[in-house]
């Protein structure tokens, strides 16, 4: 494995947004991810959107890497481009993490991770823990 | 024998921004035992002002002219050859400004800082909406 960009370390570290109700699917699902990005530009631009997903437990484990090259987008405007994905179970860990850049020219102006996106994997193993119940003993 | 002494150039900045205009004096002092006719001559690209081009009377031994110069600064960094010149006899008889006296100045242009453009223009900025995951 390469080693790890200092923004992919400060990305890692970065706490994302979690997803409500994230989806889990069984290995090998053929699945359909779309990352909207709105434009609160002031200016037309033309944009590079990269999509990473990475395992939630090994940030640096890329899954896969989706670009899209030269998006025009407006002030106010909206790219929403989906691709296809197969999920792919590994040893790391059920959590896949979307990690959303938006580069200008080559360069990354800003970018979003999302954590826990979806699952990947049955869930046989897994424990919910609820609240410990302490009565007095009479 | 030496007859015209600059004494000192004045007021010149070491370094200036790209289309302002500088301004110094120039003082020259005759050296000689005789009065004398004294003119400011500089050899320079730059177009300088001189004031008064030739001082409005004979310069008397010891005495000490001032002569105030100006010039609009260029984009590049100017170098001034500054010459003090006596009148040697009569012009109408081929005399002529002699230079008596030289004084070399550098006036540096100061680097004018452009801050880069933002990549594209205004302000930039994105949001990012939740991914939408589908089987």
């Amino acid at each position: 494995m390469e080693r790890p960009t200092v923004r992919a370390v400060k990305q890692a570290l970065a706490r994302g947004t979690a997803i409500a109700g994230a989806q889990r699917f069984a290995p090998g699902t053929a699945l359909s991810i779309t990352c909207p990005v709105v434009s609160q530009c002031s200016m037309a631009q033309v944009i590079d959107v990269r999509v990473k997903i990475h395992n939630a437990s090994s940030p640096f484990q890329i899954v896969e890497e989706k670009w899209f090259h030269g998006v025009a987008i407006n002030p106010g405007g909206r790219f929403e481009q989906s691709f296809n994905h197969v999920a792919v179970a590994d040893s790391y860990g059920e959590g896949r993490n979307i990690l959303v850049d938006v580069l200008i020219a080559g360069k990354e102006v800003v970018g979003h991770v999302f954590d826990d996106a979806f699952f990947v994997g049955g869930g046989a193993v897994s424990f919910a823990f609820e609240q410990p119940t302490i009565t007095v003993k009479q | 024998m030496a007859i015209l002494w600059i004494e000192s150039v004045l007021g010149l900045p070491s370094s200036a921004k790209a289309g302002t205009t500088v301004t110094g004096s120039v003082f020259v002092m005759n050296i000689d035992s005789f009065s004398r006719w004294v003119a400011l001559n500089i050899i320079t690209e730059a177009n300088v002002s001189i004031d008064p081009s030739v001082f409005p009377s004979p310069l008397l031994p010891g005495q000490v002219a001032m002569f105030k110069i100006s010039f609009p600064m260029s984009v590049q960094s100017m170098h001034l050859s500054i010459a003090a010149q006596y009148l040697e006899g009569d012009p109408m008889y081929g005399g002529g400004w002699i230079t008596g006296d030289t004084r070399e100045v550098d006036v540096l242009v100061e680097e004018v800082v452009i801050p880069p453009p933002p990549p594209g223009e205004g302000k930039i900025g994105f949001g990012f909406e939740q991914p939408v995951i589908a089987a």
